[in-house]
């Protein structure tokens, strides 16, 4: 898609924006936790690709270029900005999610895990978001951070422990019965 | 928590289902107290990660990204809109019987055998191998009571899976496919075929709004991914191989395939609930599983490579209604 682009195809244009801007977005809403941001963040991501796109060689997958520039994009911002935003992503636009068992306990716990999120440290977030949240194989994870892959290894396995030191129990609480113990 | 060296590949393993249950099992069993805090830490961590939505644009948001995107860089949707291929839009209800012939053919998509070597999509994918005969397989469904209903609505009744692709000659499925493609022409013809406007701006195309859940399976290379497709779009995918390689390539991350015996739970973990119909029971690689939208509903596509070829199969999410032809 990326030839057809540069050969002048236009609908490539809208080809490449549909494969790839939910997921652009998604990354950085989660880095950033603002949505105007997060925008903002994402259309910078697909100027500089583009603008870039007759220099890209093709030695990595174009998915992990664009979730590299994607990343460098969302921690300038947030240099620029020189501090975090931190409160819980808004529900109301998101997607029903298939894999909540039950909608109600699924949707008391999100805030909690949202905040929990928001607060790794920023050595840690992008590659478990990368990793748990988007999908993606640790070695696309450590392409996309220029990191080695055992760095990322140990950077998600952290992110994660940290993650459930922070949401405690709440889970294991989640699924007890409601009546249980009385 | 102490910070001693775990093995991580063994606990991330485990905590993200990739080992078969006996054998996961015996291991968890010679893990010491500490590993196994470890990993009921790392299985609480991916469960609640696995209850997050997957954020998406709204339609507003889409048209100011691509607006501010194609503003900074000189992209006129005029004149993109101008060079844009002329779209038709088919009345299935009418077109369906040829178009079911034409759709067998580009929507089972033949993947090349690999003897038994890892793969990866780029290097297993090749064009429609359809036999012509797949093309009369499908039953025909019922006829849809209203015409003017929703693609996906109708696409929802097809009963009839053409699941493996069947050998032949390249030569022999082009042909069948044009003579389908043709005989779907001549039979939506008149009414069926409906132009759109060439020059309609790309904003004004319905809201690709959506990604679904991807969340959790990202250390045993499972390849949850999320697709915003029309099933026109799908079955033309099917008919190009760069895009289709392209498509893989884009949306698995280089992902390496993986045993349909395990889509069971990687599916479950990518929040994907068709994986039973997609096939879990039968052997094969699975070189692609992912939901999205097909037409604007919720949908899911597993690429299955087995022996005797592969097949994009598509399912309604709702109640994984088979939506091939």
């Amino acid at each position: 898609m990326l030839r057809r682009y540069l050969a002048g195809d236009g609908r490539a244009f809208d080809l490449l924006m549909e494969a790839h801007e939910n997921r652009v977005f998604a990354v950085c809403l989660r880095i950033l936790r603002d949505r105007d941001a997060a925008l903002d963040a994402a259309q910078e991501t697909f100027i500089t690709v583009l603008r870039k796109a007759g220099g890209f060689e093709g030695r990595a997958a174009f998915s992990t270029w664009l979730y590299r520039i994607a990343v460098n994009t969302c921690y300038d911002m947030l240099r620029r900005r020189g501090r975090r935003r931190t409160y819980p992503l808004p529900e109301a636009r998101d997607l029903p999610d298939p894999t909540a068992g039950n909608p109600l306990e699924a949707a008391e716990l999100r805030p909690a895990i949202e905040e929990a999120l928001a607060e790794l440290p920023e050595e840690f977030a992008p590659a478990v978001i990368l990793s748990d949240l988007e999908g993606l194989p640790l070695q696309a994870v450590a392409d996309i951070l220029e990191v080695p892959l055992g760095t990322v290894k140990s950077r998600v396995f952290r992110g994660r422990r940290m993650l459930a030191a922070k949401l405690g129990n709440l889970l294991e609480a989640s699924r007890c019965p409601k009546d249980e113990g009385r | 928590m102490s910070e001693r060296d775990f093995d991580f590949d063994l606990i991330m393993g485990l905590a993200a289902g990739d080992f078969p249950p006996d054998e996961a099992a015996e291991i968890e069993a010679g893990l010491d107290a500490d590993a196994r805090r470890e990993l009921a830490s790392q299985r609480a961590a991916l469960q609640s990660l696995g209850l997050l939505r997957q954020p998406a644009l709204d339609a507003p948001e889409r048209r100011k990204l691509r607006a501010g995107v194609r503003a900074e860089l000189g992209i006129t949707e005029a004149a993109e809109a101008g060079r844009r291929p002329r779209r038709r839009k088919i009345r299935w209800a009418r077109a369906f019987p040829a178009l079911a012939a034409a759709a067998a053919l580009v929507v089972v998509i033949g993947v090349a055998r690999n003897d038994g070597r890892e793969s990866t999509p780029e290097a297993t994918t090749t064009h429609a191998a359809a036999a012509t005969t797949a093309a009369a397989a499908p039953a025909a469904p019922p006829e849809p009571s209203g015409e003017s209903a929703a693609m996906t609505q109708d696409a929802a009744g097809f009963a009839t899976t053409t699941r493996a692709a069947m050998p032949t000659t390249a030569a022999t499925a082009a042909e069948a496919q044009a003579a389908a493609l043709e005989a779907a022409q001549a039979s939506a013809a008149d009414e069926a075929l409906m132009e759109e406007s060439a020059a309609a701006p790309a904003a004004d195309s319905p809201p690709l709004s959506t990604t679904t859940t991807a969340g959790g399976a990202g250390a045993g290379g499972a390849v949850p991914a999320s697709f915003d497709l029309s099933l026109e779009e799908l079955l033309e995918l099917g008919n190009d191989e760069e895009l289709l390689a392209s498509f893989l390539d884009e949306y698995t991350a280089g992902a390496a395939p993986f045993p349909v015996s395990e889509l069971e739970a990687r599916a479950g973990r990518a929040g994907l609930v068709c994986w039973e119909a997609a096939g879990a029971a039968e052997a094969g690689r699975v070189l692609f599983a992912g939901a999205g939208l097909i037409d604007g509903s919720e949908g899911e596509a597993y690429i299955i490579e087995e022996d005797g070829g592969a097949g994009v199969r598509l399912f309604n999410a709702r109640d994984c209604t088979n939506l091939n032809p």
